[in-house]
């Protein structure tokens, strides 16, 4: 059990974590707020898929923050443009709370990394 | 340990290399899922190449033919759901009133027109192909003053309700230019009013051949109570087509609008 | 010798091949969790401070589009249903409208709806309230208000008038004046609507009401659905929060 807990704190410190998770929820509440079931938003009629699409985006974007931590700069970029274009696109954002969680979730993944060590001297790069 | 890169030459061993693809293979697959959505998704905008009319029926083949009392034709393709207009009679008491004073008398002024025509018996086609006998009416200058309510009936299980709280034309009069009001209607539906040999208490059918006299006098009249079961109801006024140019037929103030 | 190469080329039987490819990826998934635990203590990660300049980036780039927003320049997309919305104009000016009755699947089952399609609409004044329950804050109301303020007269100062193209409203109760309707008609086969040039088909055979022209003020209806498949131009756009359930009282602002 302790390995267990062990081994997930490593995983939690090796890859963005938090940023990965806020912008998963930002993703959810837009799509909880679009509030569709979701086999009419792909029939026609009425058009919601835009807000899916975003949504969706920013929660596909907090799940590969987790899963591919090396491309953290590229993914967290592209979730702070994801959630600005919700605001347009899907409910001005969720109601402004979607876009808020994946702006502070792209820029805290954006800028994940090694933190300067606290001794002075050699400072390890990221692999 | 096999995570960091080689300090020296910088190379990174094999397991990293791993790493590393298999997170690049991630993320491009989460940018192709993304862009082909947004590439694919359905526009907005109803651009759909649809026909700019519907087809009624096999080759248009239930699409009724109808005209109105002004001579504009329409043909449109009708739904069986029936619109009754129902303006209830109050009784105001118990005689009084008719032919001898013996009969109930009921309050007028519950609806107005100044004028009225109506046509002989029409045989009118709905959209399922089935055909039904109407009469047409046409009402010019339309007002219901009080107590009005149009319910739809026996339609797809739920009923629509427009009630208008106080006066409401369907083509009342506006700026002088004069409104007609065509109503396709069963020959079962009742107007009360007190007019010639119509009175309040019994009413007139829209089937009654005397109706037929209002062909011929231009009556201005108010009247007590209707309850019409209207199949089609269209307004114009007259000039080219029956087009309407800033001219407003119907006005519904205070209306409340209900679905059950 | 004869051993080895006896048990090397002896074909292996199938529940012995299944545990050697699990004995082979058990001890893959080990190592590579070693690496990361390995790694997890080569160094400190985290967010850095060089979040706090994006974020302030990305916050501004909201503050713009809002604004923008507000301007009426930039136009958004609004598309909900499942969620009641109570909207309040003071009024609307719709050109080719068409509605019929249908049946709308809420999470609360199958709800009576009349939906409303304009081809185009002018508002003076929009104001939606809706509620949500939120996990810990118990339930909010949310209040969107564009436009001049809903107070129940047009003042239309300039500028301010909300423009929608193709919108669609799903409602279950309605009240207004209907001050000007023409060119209407009441009785189509709900599947042959069009507003304008544009098919709005409704249930087959299903009562449809269609008109040219459909101004109402004083309008107040709780929708269950609002599409746009245009845009909607929000000039004056305001988004607020407040606690509890709140009516049209609240859509001016104090």
């Amino acid at each position: 059990m302790r390995r267990a807990w062990a081994v997930f704190t490593a995983w939690r410190r090796t890859r963005p974590f938090w940023g990965g998770a806020l912008l998963v929820l930002g993703g959810g509440w837009i799509v909880r707020l679009m509030s569709y079931p979701l086999l009419v938003a792909v029939s026609g009629g009425w058009n919601s898929s835009a807000g899916y699409i975003m949504g969706g985006a920013l929660i596909l974007f907090g799940l590969t923050a987790w899963f591919a931590p090396l491309y953290g700069q590229l993914v967290g970029i592209l979730g702070v443009l994801a959630a600005l274009a919700a605001f347009v696109g899907a409910n001005l954002g969720g109601l402004f709370l979607g876009t808020l969680l994946g702006i502070v979730g792209g820029s805290m993944v954006w800028s994940w990394g090694e933190k300067p060590v606290r001794l002075k001297g050699s400072r390890a790069r990221v692999a | 340990m096999h995570g960091s890169p080689d300090g020296l030459t910088g190379a990174v061993p094999i397991r990293d290399r791993t790493r590393r693809g298999r997170q690049r293979g991630l993320v491009l697959l989460v940018l192709v899922a993304v862009v082909g959505a947004l590439l694919l998704s359905p526009r907005p905008g109803r651009d759909e190449a649809v026909a700019a009319t519907q087809p009624c029926g096999a080759n248009d083949a239930n699409r009724a033919s109808l005209a109105t009392g002004q001579g504009v034709a329409l043909h449109p393709c009708l739904s069986k759901v029936n619109l009754r207009l129902d303006i209830p009679r109050t009784q105001t008491a118990n005689v009084g009133c008719g032919v001898f004073w013996l009969q109930a008398c009921f309050a007028d002024g519950k609806w107005s027109i100044t004028g009225v025509k109506r046509s002989d018996a029409q045989t009118v086609k709905f959209a399922d192909g089935t055909t039904e006998s109407l009469y047409r009416l046409t009402f010019k200058q339309f007002s219901i003053i009080k107590d009005g309510s149009l319910t739809t009936t026996n339609g797809t299980g739920y009923t629509l309700k427009i009630l208008p709280d106080s006066a409401a034309s369907l083509g009342g009069s506006v700026s002088g230019t004069t409104i007609y009001t065509d109503l396709w209607v069963t020959g079962a539906s009742m107007i009360y009013l007190n007019f010639l040999t119509f009175n309040c208490t019994s009413g007139a059918r829209v089937d009654n051949g005397l109706l037929a006299l209002s062909n011929i006098i231009d009556i201005s009249d108010t009247g007590c109570g209707m309850t019409l079961d209207i199949r089609y109801a269209v307004t114009t006024s007259v000039g080219a087509n029956g087009d309407i140019n800033g001219v407003y037929s119907v006005a519904l103030p205070d209306t409340t609008i209900e679905v059950s | 010798m004869t051993g080895t190469s006896s048990r090397a080329s002896r074909r292996l039987s199938p529940r012995e091949r299944v545990s050697r490819r699990t004995t082979v990826l058990r001890d893959r998934l080990e190592s590579r969790t070693d690496d990361m635990l390995a790694r997890s203590r080569s160094g400190r990660r985290g967010t850095r401070v060089r979040a706090l300049p994006m974020m302030g980036t990305g916050l501004a780039a909201v503050a713009a589009m809002f604004m923008l927003v507000s301007q009426s320049v930039l136009a958004v997309n609004f598309t909900t249903s499942d969620t009641a919305y109570r909207i309040y104009t003071d009024r609307v000016s719709g050109h080719y409208a068409a509605s019929y009755i249908n049946e709308q699947t809420t999470s609360s089952g199958k709800k009576a709806v009349v939906q409303f399609g304009f081809k185009a609409a002018s508002l003076n004044g929009f104001c939606a309230i809706t509620q949500q329950n939120l996990p810990a804050l118990g339930t909010v109301s949310v209040i969107i208000t564009a436009g001049e303020p809903v107070d129940g007269t047009t003042t239309a100062p300039a500028g301010q008038t909300i423009e929608a193209n193709w919108l669609y409203l799903a409602s279950d109760s309605l009240k207004g004046n209907g001050d000007q309707i023409a060119k209407m008609n009441l009785g189509q086969s709900a599947d042959t609507l069009m507003t304008d040039t544009t098919a709005f088909p409704g249930t087959p055979g299903g009562f449809g009401l269609q008109a040219e022209v459909m101004n109402i003020s004083k309008l107040d209806t709780a929708s269950y659905g609002i599409g746009l498949d245009g845009q909607i131009s929000l000039p004056n756009l305001k988004i607020r929060v407040l606690p509890g359930s709140r009516t049209y009282a609240d859509c001016v602002s104090s």
